[in-house]
């Protein structure tokens, strides 16, 4: 193996030589002002183009109503929830079951050291309630990441996804993003942006939904004050290099 | 790469003759450009934006080996392995090797043109492995013992009812037409096997030097599922895919999806940046394998501008040999013009030196091309590799080193063009020559050829100037 390393860049080593040095690209990727009723409109509209289903609330009981209709309508019995603390608005999880809903699961709790893979219990789940790190206008995805208290098969297993998302978390692009938040990348082992509903075209280039992951995205868009996340690296990450989550804790002191 | 059984001319007869597949084409091909043409115009400045993304990746070729130092270094830190591979048979060890030290039986995939350039799943099932492909094109055409034909739709040569039956044959499904159905069939179909599998093995869009992050793409999820519930991940990369930052990857990102599918961005975009921590979910284990198989070799070549392609599939749609013939007449995994360039660069012994030849350098590819690869420049450059090596054919051969001779003797030119004339007017009918005697019948079997004009152009511009001199 390190036999085939060092003949391998060996010879893009020598194949350079000689030829030119490619300048390193300038990249002053113009970012839009952040014109946040503007952002927040192009937002919700690239959401729906693709797909998404977006609520918007400005109030915390408001948003729990949502998500409970949300829920209700589609029949939802079991539930994967991120932990409480982990999403924006905590009280989400026991909402949900003290109106009924039954809530499965990882196999193994958050932090242990091995995990069993037994997903058969999670995958019988109906929905999954998860809270976005962020949110790219231009695009209408959700920015999602992994963490102890955030399990990914929340947002890849049940046909139903609902995502808490604040309003202030909301970027103009994807290299808006990235420049903000890019310390995120080293503190969480998956960071994944979605956009829509899982969808096909391999059979006859026909447009079908949901064939791996959700049939249904529902965005909860909220201006209110939220739970900062605070247990979270993602959290941490966001507010020490962007402006992001400074808004929220502000947004918590107003409260 | 495996030779293919028939020979190239024989590939394209029977492609078409193949009168599903050319309407499969016709179909999916116009319906990604027209969709590659209205992503590229929600980009405020697309042109600016891709001349960005072509020098991102000419700057990362250009120090190549600099950054994947870099990435190994970043992967190592945040607890990922590399593997170094410098051809197919020792890619695919790596990966049976791992399988088998860790008593793995299951193998769940996603797309990946990497292993199926190295053939990885035959080598893991020949090692007695189950693999199952996860993306649904590449599931089908598993079921079907097929090879995939375009770069992002892998199954765009059958037609629904031909899937509908196939997965009736293969499941014990009731056959159906519908779409819809069919993939609600699939999902359940691979739902036990994500959730079961030991080990998933992904492709990967770009690495990122600066991080060791892969980054990952899919429209089903079905990448991002690969990657979550097995307990170990292998990534398989060419050593080709890096780029320098995350910056440079929210660039290339946003010309990927809208020159393979239209969209602004796929509905899946992950970036793994090593295994779980304290997650109670993801890998335990992440594994990039990073492999050459003629890649390293291109570098400062001629070709080697070829390493800056992206695969999101938008020359093979733009052109007009590829519309016709589609993606299994080429013969290997890469097929269209990036393909005819590819797939002779990376194999130099195998049989591929006609790919090339099949283009009329009609430029479509590079007008479509996100970072603007020159493919007609590297085609023109393997027809002449050809010609040196002497594997190319003797009649146009012949045909060239006549047509040099009449080309630099104006006298000799005007004279067999005159004869040539005199010859085809004896045979023509309303203006075209119906057959013309072998070699050059290959012609006239599918198309007529016109009568040489009765004036020239020279004969034309001389009288003109006699003309005007008179006046």
């Amino acid at each position: 193996m390190n036999e085939s390393r060092g003949a391998i860049l060996e010879r893009v080593r020598s194949g350079r030589l000689g030829a030119p040095v490619e300048s390193r690209p300038v990249l002053p990727t113009p970012i839009p002002t952040k014109d946040s009723s503007s952002l927040l409109d192009r937002f919700v509209q690239e959401a729906e183009t693709v797909g998404a289903i977006v609520h918007r609330s400005d109030r915390r009981e408001l948003s729990v109503e949502i998500v409970l209709r949300v829920l209700g309508d589609a029949g939802v019995n079991r539930l994967i929830s991120w932990e409480p603390n982990d999403l924006p608005i905590p009280e989400l999880t026991k909402a949900a079951v003290d109106n009924g809903v039954q809530l499965v699961s990882p196999p193994t709790p958050a932090k242990a050291k091995t995990i069993s893979r037994e997903w058969a219990a999670m995958a019988t789940a109906d929905a999954g309630l998860t809270g976005a790190v962020g949110g790219l206008a231009d695009t209408g995805t959700i920015v999602l990441c992994s963490g102890p208290g955030r399990p990914r098969l929340t947002w890849l297993l049940p046909p139903l996804h609902v995502v808490v998302l604040h309003s202030s978390l909301v970027h103009p692009t994807l290299s808006a993003f990235m420049e903000e938040c890019g310390e995120l990348f080293r503190c969480s082992s998956h960071v994944a942006f979605v956009t829509g509903p899982s969808r096909t075209a391999d059979i006859e280039q026909t447009l079908t939904i949901g064939v791996h992951g959700p049939k249904e995205v529902h965005i909860l868009l909220v201006d209110h004050d939220c739970n900062p996340i605070k247990e979270s690296e993602a959290a941490q990450a966001a507010t020490g290099s962007g402006e992001t989550g400074d808004r929220m804790s502000k947004n918590d002191l107003v409260q | 790469m495996n030779s293919p059984l028939m020979s190239f001319q024989q590939r394209v007869s029977h492609a078409l003759a193949d009168g599903q597949l050319r309407v499969a084409l016709d179909r999916t091909t116009e319906r990604f450009t027209l969709k590659r043409v209205a992503g590229l115009a929600s980009l405020p400045d697309a042109d600016v934006v891709r001349d960005r993304a072509r020098s991102i990746r000419l700057h990362t070729l250009s120090r190549l080996d600099e950054y994947l130092e870099q990435f190994e270094a970043n992967v190592t830190s945040v607890g990922g392995q590399v593997h170094w591979a410098s051809d197919a048979q020792e890619a695919n060890e790596i990966v049976l090797d791992l399988a088998r030290s860790r008593s793995v039986k299951r193998v769940v995939k996603s797309k990946s043109m990497v292993s199926e350039e190295i053939e990885l799943n035959q080598a893991l099932i020949s090692g007695g492995l189950d693999v199952v492909e996860s993306d649904l094109g590449e599931y089908i055409i598993q079921l079907a013992g097929e090879t995939p034909s375009h770069i992002i739709a892998p199954a765009v040569h059958k037609t629904r009812e031909q899937i509908g039956q196939l997965l009736a044959d293969k499941l014990g499904v009731p056959m159906t037409d519908d779409p819809v159905e069919m993939t609600a069939t699939a999902r359940s179909a691979l739902r036990d096997v994500f959730l079961q599998s030991e080990m998933g093995v992904s492709g990967v869009n770009f690495g990122v030097a600066s991080t060791g992050s892969l980054a990952i793409v899919t429209n089903e999820g079905n990448a991002s599922l690969t990657v979550t519930a097995p307990r170990i991940h292998v990534a398989m990369m060419g050593i080709e895919r890096v780029v320098p930052t995350l910056d440079d990857l929210a660039v290339m990102l946003l010309v990927l999806a809208r020159s393979a599918t239209g969209q602004k961005l796929t509905v899946y975009t992950d970036l793994l940046t090593g295994p779980r921590r304290g997650d109670p979910d993801g890998p335990e284990e992440l594994h990039v394998v990073l492999l050459d198989n003629g890649r390293s070799r291109l570098v400062g070549t001629e070709v080697g501008e070829v390493l800056a392609c992206i695969r999101c599939g938008a020359c093979l749609n733009a052109c007009p040999v590829y519309q016709q013939i589609g993606g299994h007449a080429y013969g290997s995994v890469y097929s269209g013009p990036i393909g005819a360039v590819l797939t002779p660069s990376l194999d130099r012994e195998g049989p591929w030196h006609e790919l090339p030849e099949a283009s009329s350098l009609c430029g479509a590819c590079r007008e479509v091309c996100p970072v603007r690869i020159d493919i007609p420049r590297m085609l023109l450059a393997l027809r002449a590799e050809t010609v040196r090596s002497g594997k190319a054919n003797q009649w146009v051969r012949i045909v060239f080193w006549l047509y040099r001779i009449a080309a630099t003797k104006p006298r000799l030119f005007r004279c067999g063009v005159s004869v040539v004339r005199q010859l085809t007017r004896m045979f023509f009918v309303n203006g075209w020559l119906l057959r013309l005697p072998s070699p050059l019948s290959s012609w006239t079997q599918s198309r007529e050829f016109p009568v040489i004009a009765s004036r020239t152009f020279s004969e034309e511009m001389r009288d003109r100037e006699e003309g005007s001199g008179d006046e």
